[in-house]
């Protein structure tokens, strides 16, 4: 063989990139031309008059587009609901898309001035409704809200949601998304096993350590979370926050007031973990696991306690063994002057669908949802998904599984339902609790460092004029 | 080259390079005219916003945490890759025992090279899977468990590996910029040289071979040891296709991002705590995960600055390993 150095062609390789690049950079400013053609794209679709029973004006034999996510919820009740929508609009034919990756199919779309006339923005990676919102390219949805409800027009839609669908949904002060399932979260343990050892479930934190410790001398960890999964502890963590310091603790939190990470009441919720990791309650190495082997260690009886959302048994039902029964518990007191009473349960509206104002008929896909609400479809949805839907008494008489049964009667005896805001508003300070939650818990870290931490995301968050502020109240 | 003959390659490469074009050239163009912008990747309404984006880049402390880490993976993984390829790439061609049949390579050298070019064909979906499991943090993890089973250790605190964010020296701070090397980075880094090893090991047994036999011949009648073969004659007649190895394992060491996103914590990974994020991991999380409405702008100034970084290595590694006299045989 012979080396020799580069053949000398004019067409080598480092010539053609450099052309190349050249007519890249002379390419670019053709874009925005391309762009403004995108953006003409109007309104239309509104062809019918407004009346009591066609409140949005849907026209005649108006083709209507809506995707679906395709993931826990399945297929079927979308399938239904399509069903439904062509029974009373004759001759609307549905097409009906099914994506595992709402943000990488649908994205293009937004962009392109062609979105569906109904998105179930929901799955791993959503469209993000801030940027969108802002480009004004959702549907405000206040008209549905006020619109008669399917069954009885003397009803207004609102009026059939139960509390905090439409705070959930709302960005600027307007509702833009509709959260269609309603998830109840809490701690989840085996019924079975707390009986066979004749535990109780705790309800102050010197019952949940006298447990703990009970259940370490057996080799059990009164505690785990799903360790790669950030998100769960984040959420343990502002659970407790508000069990110990109550609403007005949350509120600072979620408006981003100054010091609002400092509060005493961050401090001992933060303090709870740090005790959990540093007296070795919490399962071992459980930072480093995934969440099915880390539920998967409560249902061998590995673990006590996991802290997920009511959708557990149907996302474990595979492994799940025959004697376990699964139930859930409220948070247990933290402290002796926690600001809200035992059994408060957090519940929070999810799977959101939106409408957007580009798309072709987006009356129609404000009646979809619309029909969506109403009794029957919300009664499907329950049967086909073994979950709640956000509609009042949807589910009603419905024996779905003794796991939701459980979650249902502990959100039903609760003294307050909580929930918050600012980790859907504020991703940098959602981070910032993902990482500072994780690492309490791993035990490499102090609820000052903890509070050190999220306090100065917070502040960066509240400083960063590109990130647009919401309030709650 | 004569002028008909250049017509007909250009010819054959018509189709290519409109592909190239369309697919490659023009999202690169694109990528950098958004980084100037406000683009949300959703509207198409943005405006010229200069290189604000660049400037905040530079400060942003994660992006210069994930670009020090970069900087370790380009420090550590092609030097440990290319000397562990070379020298099995010696002892399967040149490294057995010297006698009459003259030079050749450690008994049994075709099935080490297969076990060495294994990892090679598993996609790195298989590779996260399978290093997940070596690296679990509990007594279901391979490493933990037989260390549990050893006694070195105990059950109930379990190193952590993959979630472990404590550098293994202690951080050096220059200004804003943190050079450190988290466990969970070194772990990443020891994948990357199991999954490279085998690649660049096959390269230069070709190249090896492509020697001819008397030289090594001629080494061992005159006396020479197999340590003196490998650096006086091996090694010189072997620069550039070192050099080549050099600027491929340099370019992935810039890039790094499947083994991050498939196998650290966190949404869409870099975790634990940042301790693993890198340039493109952390662009990826800017581009989907946006915190505010001009972060897909931000992630396009991230992505022509990782382009740029590449260039310039490609350009320096070049430059620094040309051989200045070739070498005929």
């Amino acid at each position: 063989m012979t080396v020799t150095p580069d053949s000398p062609s004019e067409l080598n390789r480092r010539t053609v990139l450099r052309r190349a690049a050249a007519v890249g950079l002379l390419a670019a400013p053709a874009i925005s031309a391309l762009a403004a053609c995108a953006s003409e794209d109007g309104e239309g679709g509104t062809t019918a008059e407004k009346t009591t029973a066609n409140p949005f004006g849907v026209g005649d034999k108006q083709p209507l587009e809506v995707a679906f996510f395709n993931g826990g919820f399945g297929e079927d009740y979308a399938k239904f609901d399509v069903a439904a929508y062509e029974a009373k609009w004759p001759g609307s034919k549905v097409e009906l898309k099914f994506s595992k990756t709402i943000l990488t199919d649908y994205q293009p779309r937004f962009y392109g001035g062609n979105p569906p006339d109904v998105l179930n923005n929901s799955s791993p990676e959503t469209i993000p409704v801030g940027p969108v919102v802002q480009g004004g390219q959702l549907v405000d949805l206040t008209a549905l809200l006020d619109a008669p409800s399917y069954d009885d027009p003397a009803v207004k839609v609102r009026d059939t949601l139960v509390a905090g669908v439409v705070e959930e949904g709302t960005f600027n002060g307007k509702m833009y998304t509709l959260n269609y399932a309603y998830s109840i979260y809490g701690h989840w343990y085996d019924e079975a096993l707390f009986a066979k050892e004749g535990w109780t479930v705790p309800k102050t934190w010197d019952e949940f350590a006298t447990l703990a410790e009970a259940a370490k001398k057996k080799g059990i960890a009164a505690y785990t979370f799903q360790g790669i999964h950030p998100w769960y502890i984040h959420n343990v963590i502002t659970e407790w926050i508000y069990k110990v310091g109550g609403k007005e603790a949350i509120l600072k939190i979620d408006n981003l007031e100054p010091d609002a990470w400092k509060q005493d009441a961050v401090k001992v919720a933060a303090e709870r973990i740090a005790e959990m990791a540093s007296k070795g309650w919490i399962q071992a190495g459980a930072s480093g696991l995934d969440h099915t082997t880390t539920q998967q260690a409560v249902l061998d009886g590995k673990a006590l306690f996991i802290w997920c959302g009511s959708w557990l048994e149907g996302e474990m039902a595979k492994t799940l063994p025959a004697s376990v029964k699964l139930a859930v518990a409220p948070p247990w007191d933290l402290s002796a002057s926690d600001k809200t009473k035992y059994g408060t349960v957090h519940a929070a509206p999810g799977e959101g669908f939106i409408v957007p104002t580009k798309a072709k008929n987006p009356a129609g896909g404000q009646e979809f949802l619309r029909m969506m609400l109403g009794k029957e479809q919300a009664r499907k949805f329950a049967e086909l998904t073994k979950s709640l839907p956000v509609v009042k008494g949807a589910a009603d008489g419905l024996t779905i599984s003794s796991a939701l049964s459980s979650a249902s009667k502990v959100a039903a005896a609760a003294p307050e339902v909580i929930n918050w805001r600012y980790a859907g508003w504020y991703v940098p300070l959602q981070n910032a609790v993902f990482a500072a939650a994780t690492d309490l818990a791993a035990g490499k870290s102090s609820a000052a460092a903890f509070q050190a931490a999220v306090q100065k995301a917070a502040d960066e968050v509240a400083k960063d004029d590109k990130i647009v502020k919401q309030k709650a109240s | 080259m004569s002028f008909g003959r250049a017509r007909f390659i250009t010819g054959f490469l018509f189709a290519p390079i409109v592909l190239y074009a369309v697919y490659v050239l023009y999202p690169y163009g694109q990528t950098a005219y958004y980084s100037v912008t406000d683009f949300s990747g959703f509207s198409p309404d943005y405006a010229y916003v200069g290189f604000g984006n660049y400037v905040e880049l530079f400060s942003d402390e994660v992006f210069l945490r994930a670009l020090g880490h970069n900087v370790v993976v380009l420090t550590v993984y092609p030097v440990v890759t290319i000397l562990l390829a070379l020298f099995f790439a010696f002892m399967l061609n040149v490294g057995g025992r010297g006698d009459k049949a003259g030079v050749r390579g450690v008994r049994g050298s075709s099935v080490y090279k297969f076990i060495f070019f294994f990892p090679q064909v598993l996609s790195i979906a298989i590779v996260a899977v399978i290093w997940r499991r070596v690296f679990q943090s509990n007594d279901g993890g391979m490493i933990n468990s037989l260390l549990m089973k050893l006694g070195l250790v105990e059950k109930d605190k379990p190193l952590l590996f993959l979630a472990e964010s404590d550098s293994v020296f202690p951080p050096i701070h220059i200004g804003d910029f943190t050079f450190e090397a988290p466990v969970v980075l070194v772990c990443l880094i020891l994948i990357a040289i199991w999954g490279g090893v085998g690649f660049y090991l096959i390269l230069f047994s070709a190249a090896m071979q492509s020697i001819p036999k008397d030289i090594f011949e001629a080494a061992t009648l005159d006396g020479a040891t197999r340590v003196q073969t490998f650096f006086r004659v091996t090694l010189p007649l072997l620069r550039e296709h070192v050099s080549v190895a050099w600027v491929y394992l340099g370019i992935a060491a810039l890039d790094f991002y499947a083994l991050v996103v498939g196998m650290t914590p966190g949404p869409g990974g870099g975790g634990p705590n940042d301790a693993s994020q890198v340039m493109s991991s952390y662009m990826m999380s800017n581009a989907f995960r946006p915190a505010r409405f001009d972060s897909f702008a931000f992630a396009c100034a991230m992505g022509v600055s990782i382009a740029i970084l590449t260039l310039l290595f490609a350009a320096a590694q070049l430059r620094l390993t040309r051989s200045r006299d070739k070498i005929e045989f």
